[in-house]
């Protein structure tokens, strides 16, 4: 069956504007949205941008907007007639790639790992079973930008709240038994309390991590309103 | 071009260079680690679902040792291991799994939260790998990310190495390429320390991350330095069939499936009675293959991995990230099964190290999965994670303790033109004669159908010739799109070159090899003879050609019953 894929084209160093470009290819049910910009790219224009790595969910690189919601292409299924944007609120670096540096360096202010005053006493380290389960689910998060991309607080007030994905890693060290570093004034800073706990992250989120709810659990065990 | 000067330079960001980083990083040197693609992203740790092997006496199950460990993996790999290497990984696997906690990680627990629970896999003995859910590569990548970061160990994502440069003895740096701008950049460097991981991509079907194409191999072929053992090749039995981006993707854990053919049987009850799907990775592989050629096959040519047996909620809780993965493609793995076949995995050969991981060549390190040696003509499942971290550790202490003995050498920017010249004329040749994205698919199928689970002379000669003639064609590259600015088809084109060399050596030496011995199976020898071939095949550049060796196997300290020595 014939498909049409329309998909967004900008190349800073050339064009003015972005523009649409539309595809046809060859639509079969239960293809992924990758398996469409692969084909695309190895059979007509090798000049599409797009980053993706391991085609199964753990690189977080091919995030993008599937008819205009946010999703991994290695895990949308593809429909005959798509539309393929790149993801909102992140610059646009070419096509469907988006700027990673400059979340990368805001994480740097997030001390994130383990802060810890004494070596494990025992092997193997006695753990809080409940504390673990948080830190277990947090960690699940690849840092694939969606809810970035739908985050009406981050659209708005980028510079002051860092965003959920960047909260989800941060909720790792603070669920972290093991942890001792005071994060409330790291969260405080990046703007935790802005969150307006709308879920529309967790709505987006292909790891099912649901932000807002971890974000919740974090302004209630921070105490931060 | 730009120039980067440090101490310590790790090629490669997986999990044996970021446990590279991290251990060099105690020894105050500058450390870096140069990664073709980003941290987290790239490489194929952060897929890894299984688990680590060691034994310890606080979590090992009663009758297991290490000594165990070290026979289960010796067995596994047909005894063509280096025994030191082995006794190493085995020893310092369990130091490694509880530093990697102390840093950050958790393994999975009791309810109590004050035992290990421990997983088994084929070929082990006993339960002995510690885990966490179906992502333990990823939460020790994690881990040791957070750790460069507060140790200031500086990242260079997303450029290529193409060269290393030494002089003759001694290693100076290497030139690269920015994948993105395709800018050539100079690294200065007193040690360096290989971690590229293996060349999955070479077959149509992997379980690997897009990026790992054999850089690494080609890298230390070229500096001179030998390799052995490319023959043998891991496909791991269970690999998704569909859809096609998904191809040769895990599709699930061996222990928490049955593996049925078209009839509904269990064929492993004929191949391997008591192990049964636990059997060792080449063996089930194998047996898939027989399944499907005599005709029991599924409709996409593979066999039914079958989860429904498992209580309901089992498969979401133990392995949510795979389970999310058969929703998306509409398998309900509690009532459906899924089709399944081997996909490549694993290379168990590559770069000749010694016990400190480090190459023939001064300052030239290696960790990983680019090193043979440990896991002989086979790999045991888990014992990836556990060789990743020690030889990790060990090669990123040794290339510290050499880059504080070492003064740190100018590289003429002259060095580079040779990289900027083939560069740009990639971008400019207008033949249209060989495309590199045609010619990787004629390379991944070449080496799928005729250099893979099975072998003949026949089809290892068919694809010697192929290769060939794909490698004149690749030196008359030329690519559709010809602007600077991320620019995929260049890096392509390049990843071609080192793809091409490492499809040579592995047929090479499958040819040679007239006997089957772990996951090197010959069709017209399936039996393994110890009295030739208990010996590795190498292979070294010297005067601009590649010369194939043998060397001898360390067998000092697990001796194969009925073989004389003394021949």
């Amino acid at each position: 069956m014939k498909g049409k894929a329309k998909v967004f084209r900008f190349n800073p160093k050339v064009d003015k504007e972005p523009y649409y470009l539309t595809y046809d290819f060859s639509f079969k049910k239960g293809m992924t949205v990758l398996d469409v910009l692969l084909q695309i790219y190895t059979e007509q224009d090798s000049s599409l941008g797009f980053k993706y790595s391991c085609r199964s969910g753990h690189c977080g690189l091919c995030g993008v907007k599937v008819n205009g919601k946010e999703a991994l292409m290695c895990r949308e299924a593809a429909i005959a007639e798509i539309t393929i944007s790149p993801l909102d609120n992140i610059l646009v670096v070419k096509d469907l790639i988006v700027d990673r540096d400059e979340y990368e360096k805001r994480l740097l202010k997030l001390r994130l790992f383990l802060e810890r005053l004494d070596e494990p006493q025992k092997i193997p380290e006695l753990i809080d079973m409940e504390a673990f389960q948080k830190f277990k689910i947090a960690s699940r998060c690849v840092e694939c930008f969606c809810c970035l991309s739908i985050c009406p607080v981050f659209s708005n007030n980028p510079h002051n709240f860092i965003g959920p994905a960047a909260f989800i890693q941060e909720a790792r060290h603070l669920f972290d038994p093991r942890d001792v570093l005071n994060r409330k004034v790291i969260v405080s800073e990046q703007g935790l309390s802005l969150c307006k706990e709308c879920g529309k992250c967790s709505s987006v989120c292909p790891q099912h991590v649901s932000p807002s709810d971890i974000i919740k659990e974090m302004k209630k065990t921070l105490k931060v309103v | 071009m730009y120039r980067i000067r440090c101490d310590v330079l790790i090629i490669g960001g997986g999990g044996a260079g970021a446990m590279a980083a991290y251990e060099a990083s105690k020894y105050k040197v500058h450390v870096a680690i140069v990664s073709k693609g980003r941290l987290q992203r790239s490489g194929n740790t952060i897929m890894a679902p299984g688990a680590i092997a060691g034994v310890k006496e606080e979590w090992a199950e009663t009758g297991d040792s290490m000594e165990l460990h070290f026979k289960d993996t010796i067995k596994g790999g047909s005894y063509l291991n280096e025994q030191g290497l082995v006794q190493l990984v085995v020893e310092k696997s369990p130091e490694v799994i509880l530093e990697m906690e102390s840093i950050g990680a958790l393994w999975q627990r009791n309810e109590k939260g004050n035992k290990y629970l421990l997983r088994i896999d084929g070929g082990h003995s006993y339960p002995r790998c510690v885990y966490l859910e179906d992502r333990t590569g990823r939460e020790i990548m994690r881990t040791l990310v957070g750790e460069l970061r507060k140790r200031d160990v500086e990242l260079y994502e997303e450029i290529m190495i193409l060269r290393i440069i030494h002089d003759g003895h001694n290693v100076v740096g290497v030139i690269g390429v920015d994948i993105n701008t395709l800018e050539v950049i100079i690294f200065e460097s007193k040690a360096i320390i290989l971690a590229t991981g293996g060349a999955g991509n070479i077959y149509a079907n992997t379980s690997n991350i897009t990026d790992v194409t054999g850089d690494g191999y080609r890298l230390a072929l070229y500096a001179g330095v030998p390799l052995m053992d490319m023959e043998f090749v891991q496909f791991y039995p269970i690999g998704f069939l569909f859809p096609p981006s998904l191809r040769g993707v895990l599709g699930g854990l061996l222990y928490y499936s049955r593996l049925l053919n078209s009839k509904k049987e269990r064929f492993m009850e004929k191949y391997d009675p008591e192990r049964l799907e636990l059997s060792t990775r080449d063996l089930v592989s194998r047996a898939i293959f027989q399944e499907v050629k005599e005709g029991r096959g599924t409709p996409l040519g593979g066999v039914y991995c079958d989860m429904t047996f498992q209580p309901s909620g089992f498969i979401a809780k133990t392995t949510p990230a795979l389970y999310d993965t058969y929703c998306k493609i509409g398998i309900n793995p509690e009532k459906q099964m899924l089709e399944v076949a081997p996909t490549c995995h694993f290379f168990m050969g590559g770069v000749i190290i010694d016990s400190n991981w480090e190459t023939e060549i001064a300052g030239l390190l290696a960790a990983g999965e680019v090193c043979a040696g440990v896991h002989g003509a086979n790999r045991l499942s888990q014992n990836a994670l556990a060789e990743i971290l020690v030889s990790g550790k060990r090669a990123g202490r040794r290339g510290a303790e050499i880059a504080i003995e070492k003064e740190r050498q100018y590289i003429d920017p002259k060095e580079a033109l040779f990289e900027k010249e083939k560069i740009s004329q990639i971008l400019n040749n207008n033949n249209k004669r060989s495309n590199p994205i045609i010619l990787r698919k004629q390379l991944k199928n070449l080496m799928w159908e005729n250099v893979g689970v099975f072998r003949t002379r026949e089809s290892l000669v068919k694809a010697t010739d192929k290769i060939n003639q794909l490698q004149e064609e690749a030196k008359q590259v030329s690519i559709s799109y010809n602007k600077v600015f991320y620019n995929r088809e260049v890096i392509e084109a390049l990843e071609n070159e080192n793809m091409l060399e490492i499809a040579k050596c592995i047929t090479n030496a499958a040819l040679k090899r007239t006997e089957s011995r772990g996951a090197h199976y010959r069709y017209d020898y399936p039996d393994s003879d110890n009295s030739t071939w208990l010996k590795h095949i190498t292979f070294r550049k010297e005067d601009e050609q590649i010369k194939l060796r043998y060397r001898s196997v360390d067998l000092k300290i697990f001796k194969l019953e009925g073989v004389d020595y003394e021949r």
